[in-house]
Parts: structure tokens; sequence; C-alpha cells
């Protein structure tokens, strides 16, 4: 199988990249933690201190604790009610998911809503990064589409590219709605 | 039953005249629609299984429709499974009865929408408004018409008849309303972040989110939408309640089906291979989650849609509203949507607009002034959706029911005879001949009377010569 990730691993970043996605690879010798770091205070460059960030899945959460940054965050997580939880999502610079899976030859990455997990991270900032499992790449839409038929929860979305639109003079404007910027985090568990 | 459509009831005339003077349209049209009619054929050209899922669609597209009665039930049960409440609209009024109603028993003051033709089709956002809510349009291009008071020009791109110095001028006016400073200049990275500032607010107030569907899955219930600006998120996710507008047409049978069809509608409209973003609605919010309504209501629309089940015109029910035919329309390219008078344009505007509204004399007349049966629209139709042979159709059915005035049939008919023998052929052309004395204007025919003026309009013609080939040909070598 080794191989076959590799060679998914290289399509799915041509594939983001053309669409301007950003993609940065943990390497050999670092730990998630430390990858996040850097992927981190890459996107933090762009941000105002203190970044807020919404670290909401209890997977993120763990490896926040384990982030060091040189610029100063705020880390934004579960309040007391939806409410302000929304509330304060939505005053986020920047949002963190875990892809539930990524398709290779379109460049996308799958979020579910689950209990632990909600997608606002990837709507209401402006930058949005996910973090991916290289053992999850599919090599099309239809593996995906079969994983997402399995689970089926009440809201998912494909993600590919950043938030767009053309509608005036037909000029490609990024970041209308959702976020202007979107990075991939490549990290390889032990499913590996 | 057949449906209803809204309709522009200006003349075709000064609907086209008017399109024709709007060179800012026609400039970003031109150049919009032919980058994206290239984006198109690229993307297909270098992505080899697109085609063979294409064909895999095109067939569950089909059968879906010769089994809509079992799929609207079965679909109905799904999502009522899962928690979600579904009507069933036969036409556009009982559509927008149930809405209103829906948004009534939950006190809706402001509802967000998603981009949809269906609701333009249906005209909702008038029939919510008369009942006092507030209806806002978050497509960056919906949202620029619903402030001009315009309808959609182009099904994918709506306010592309619009330069960024008109929409500036729009926004200026809602700036003034909230009491806010203009915008500097008509820049369109700043008039894009004016309205993601304006419409966030929205979306976080609003009480309930409208929006279509580009496919429902029978099997499972499920809703897809495809968006590429991100509203369509807000629109699902952030509302305590979410009504959903699909036309039956929509539903597809199986999960399978839809993972053929899933990317057809970017591959076709924008050469991607997906759009930015596809949401998945199976079900209202679960307790646990943070995301989604409490309350999910489906609206399946018929309108006209049914009765064309088992006719020789079911296949136009096939179209995903990719817009690859209107991009590679010639007609569609100088016009614009708006000279349609439907909410639908181009080649499956007319053939849609005429078959679900037959009573609709304007509609059917399209298929004579909008079209020059060049087949461009059926070539490059995903769903291979004889687009072209349609308009034919409907051609043929205004012969035969005299809608042409009687001048014009009369002419035609006088035509047809003629040219139909070789003896009424030269018979033309020597009258044509001796006519044309009358009217060269520096050895062009620059103008002619009656019926045959329009066609010198915009063009000259080349001068009938004093001896036609045949005429040669019979003089040095005999018949
Ligand atoms: S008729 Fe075909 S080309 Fe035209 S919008 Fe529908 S699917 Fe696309």
């Amino acid at each position: 199988m080794g191989n076959n990730v590799e060679e998914r691993v290289a399509q799915f970043a041509i594939n983001w990249q053309r669409l301007s996605g950003k993609i940065m690879r943990q390497d050999l010798q670092e730990t998630l933690g430390e990858a996040l770091s850097r992927a981190l205070e890459v996107i933090c460059t762009g941000v105002p201190e203190p970044a807020a960030i919404i670290a909401w899945e209890p997977f993120v959460q763990d490896l926040a604790r384990t982030v060091r940054l040189d610029c100063q965050v705020e880390w934004i997580g579960r309040r007391a009610s939806r409410a302000n939880s929304i509330a304060a999502m939505a005053s986020a610079d920047i949002g963190i998911n875990v892809a539930q899976w990524a398709v290779a030859d379109t460049g996308s990455v799958a979020l579910y809503v689950t209990p632990e997990a909600t997608l606002y991270p990837s709507l209401l900032p402006k930058q949005h990064l996910v973090l991916l499992d290289v053992a999850d790449i599919v090599p099309t839409v239809r593996e995906g589409l079969m994983e997402l038929r399995k689970h089926l929860p009440q809201l998912a979305k494909i993600i590919t590219g950043p938030s767009m639109s053309a509608d005036i003079e037909g000029q490609l404007q990024i970041g209308v709605h959702g976020p202007q910027s979107v990075m991939v985090l490549l990290w390889a568990s032990d499913r590996n | 039953m057949s449906g209803r459509l809204p309709y522009d009831p200006r003349p075709w005339r000064v609907r086209r005249d008017s399109a024709l003077g709007n060179s800012s349209m026609r400039d970003t049209l031109q150049r919009v629609a032919g980058r994206l009619s290239k984006a198109k054929s690229t993307a297909y050209g270098d992505y080899q299984i697109a085609d063979k899922w294409r064909l895999a669609g095109v067939a569950a597209k089909r059968r879906a429709i010769s089994q809509i009665d079992e799929l609207v039930v079965q679909v109905i049960g799904e999502i009522e499974r899962h928690g979600g409440k579904v009507h069933r609209a036969r036409d556009a009024a009982e559509a927008v009865r149930c809405v209103v109603e829906v948004a009534q028993k939950n006190g809706v003051k402001l509802a967000v929408k998603s981009k949809s033709m269906v609701t333009e089709e249906i005209e909702l956002n008038k029939g919510l408004e008369d009942a006092g809510v507030q209806v806002v349009e978050t497509d960056l291009g919906e949202y620029i018409i619903q402030l001009a008071h315009e309808k959609p020009s182009h099904i994918l791109a709506p306010a592309i008849h619009r330069n960024r110095g008109q929409v500036k001028e729009l926004f200026d006016v809602e700036a003034d309303r909230q009491g806010m400073a203009h915008l500097a200049n008509a820049d369109i990275e700043q008039l894009t972040q004016f309205a993601r500032q304006q419409l966030r607010q929205e979306f976080l107030s609003a009480d309930m989110g409208v929006t279509g569907g580009n496919f429902l899955v029978a099997e499972t219930g499920t809703i897809v939408l495809i968006t590429n600006e991100g509203n369509a998120d807000m629109v699902t996710s952030l509302p305590p309640l979410l009504v959903s507008i699909v036309g039956i047409e929509k539903i597809v049978g199986t999960w399978d089906d839809l993972s053929y069809l899933l990317q057809q509608p970017a591959l076709s409209g924008v050469g991607q291979r997906l759009s930015s973003y596809t949401t998945f609605v199976s079900g209202p919010r679960d307790e646990s989650a943070m995301d989604g309504p409490d309350q999910w209501h489906v609206v399946l629309l018929d309108n006209g849609r049914r009765n064309l089940v088992g006719t020789p015109e079911e296949s136009i029910l096939s179209c995903i509203r990719c817009g690859a035919c209107l991009n590679v329309c010639p007609v569609f390219r100088q016009i614009g949507g708006h000279a349609y008078g439907s909410v639908y344009p181009g080649p499956i505007g007319i053939v849609v607009s005429a078959n679900l509204d037959p009573s609709m004399p304007s509609f059917l007349d399209l298929a004579s002034q909008a079209c020059s049966m060049c087949y461009a629209c059926s070539e490059v139709c995903p769903m291979d959706i004889p687009l072209a042979d349609e308009i034919l159709t409907l051609r043929n059915h205004r012969v035969k029911t005299m809608a042409e005035p009687l001048l014009v049939r009369r002419t035609y008919e006088m035509w047809g005879r003629l040219w139909s023998t070789k003896a009424g052929y030269q018979k033309t052309i020597r009258i044509a001949r001796l006519g044309q004395r009358f009217l060269i204007q520096k050895k062009k025919l620059r103008w002619a009377p009656g019926l045959f003026g329009g066609w010198l309009k915009t063009r000259d013609m080349p001068l009938i010569p004093p001896e036609t080939f045949r005429e040669w040909w019979a003089k040095t070598h005999g018949e």
C-alpha cells in the first residue's frame, strides 16, 4: 500500500494547490503538535495578534495543548451555550478541522457534523486549516461518497478550494462568505 | 397539470433591443461565456473517468424520471424518517403558500436564501415579502440583483449584466440606508468584502434559511447543494429553521447514481472537477450537534414537471442546470438572459419554459426568435438532452397551432413552394434581380421593404449577378 499512498498524496497535493490551497506536511522527525505549530506560524503571519483560533474537536484540543507559537493566540472552544459558541467562532481568525477523508483526483477534503465536530471552523473564519491523515486520501469522489454513505450525518460537506465568486464582471474573487485561504496539514497516523 | 411560470410582459422587440443596447453586459458575457465553454472542454479532456461517469449519470437521470412516482414516495419516507417534514406542491402558488405558512407558524421575520432557480420560478421572495417576511439573497450575484430589483440574467452568474460601477452605485444606496460611508472606489475586491460584511450579520440573525437543491437522493433522503461562495453552508447550518424547495425532477434513485452525477455540474458549468462546496443535508440538527436547523422542511414542487413524464419531451427533466448550453449559444451570448422574458434563459430556458407552461405564447415564440438552429447546445449538454431538436419541435408546434402571424405564414409557405422546384427557384432569382434594381445603394443591397427589411438592418447583401452560374452554364454548355 505504501507506494499507493504516496501517489495519492502527490495527486491530492497537485489538485489542492491548483485551486490555490496551501499544503504542509509533517516531517519524519517532528511530532504532529510541532507540525501544527509550524503550520499555524505561517497562517498567523497574516492575522493581527492575538490570533483567535478555533480548536473544537477533542483531537484538535489535545494537540493545541502541545502547540508552541511565537505569536500570541487565543484558543476558542466550546462555550456554555450553543449561541455563545457560534458567536465566539464567528469572530475567530482561524478555524481547524480534522478531515474525514480527502479525494486525490479532485483535491477535496470532507468534513462531517458529529457530536464532537462542527463545520463552523471551516466556514466562519477567514483562514481554515485541515488536518489530513494521508491514509484517508481516496482516489476518487466515488470512494469518498461510499464512505459518507456509511455514516450519513445530518450535515456534511466536501470542500474543494477556498470560498470564491466570479459574480462581478466575471472576475474571480476569493473569500466571499467562507475562508479566503485554506491549508491542509498532511500527517501520517499509526494506521499508515 | 401544467405549470405557471413568471414572464416579462414586454414584447420581444423591446426585450431584445434593450439587451443589445447594453454593451457592458455584452462584453462581459462574451468573455465569461467564452471562458467557461473553453474550461469545460479542457476539464473533460484531461479527466478520463469524467465522461464515463457522465454517461452513467445520464442513464441514472433518465431512469429516475421514468420511476418518478415511486421515487417521490420513497424520498418522502426517507426524509421523514430522519426528522424532516415534506410538503408536496402541485404548482407555484401552492409551494409559496406552504413556505409562507411554515414561516408564519414560526414567527419568521428574516429569511436568508442561497441561490435557487426554482424559487425564482415560483417567485418566492414576493410571496414571503407580502407576508411580512424580509428575504435576503446571499449569493453575491443574487444580492446585487436583489438590490437592483432585477431578475437573474444567467443561471450561474445572475448579475453578469452589471459592471462594477453599477454595482458600486447599488452598494452606495445600501450604505446610505445604514448610515455607513461609501466605498472609496469600485474595486471588485472591496465590493465583495462589502457584501461579505453586510451578509454576515444577516446569516447570524436570520430566523429561516431557504435553499434549492441540485440533487435529492431518494434512497437516503439527502439534498445536495453545489456552490462556490459558502453562503449555502451558512444558510443550512445557522438559522433554526430550514426550508429546501426542490423540483421533483431533481430526485435521483440511489447514492450510487449520485456518485456519477455529483461532479457533472461543476465540470460542465465552470470546468472544475468540483465546486468549492458540496453540501449534504440529510436531516435536522441532532441535539448533540452544533450545526444545522432545528426544523427541516422540504417542498417538492411539480409545476408542470410530472406532466412531461412519458412524453417525447421528458428528457428535458434531466437538466442539471449547469449552464453549458447558455455559454455556447450564439444568441444567448449576444442578448443575455433578460431578453428571454422567462426565469429560465438560453436553449434550456426555451424548452423548459414552453413545456412547463404551455399557456404562455411568448415562451413558445422564443423557439423561433432566440435560436439559430446551430445545434451547439445539443452537442455540449452533459445530460445528452436533444435541445435543438426540442426547439425544432416547438417551432413545428407553433406552425401547427398557427401561432405565427398570417403574413409571415403565407410568406414562408410561398417561399417553401417556390424553392422546392428548380423552376420555382430560378423564377425567384429572376424576380429578385428585377426587384433589386430599385434598392441598390453603393453596389450592395442595404435595405428592403416589409418582412425582408429585418434581414438587412444589420447586414448588407451582395447583389444577384446579371448572370448566375446556372444561366452561364446553360448558355455555354446547354441545359
Ligand atoms: S440543458 Fe444540458 S447544457 Fe443546458 S443547463 Fe441543462 S444540463 Fe446543462
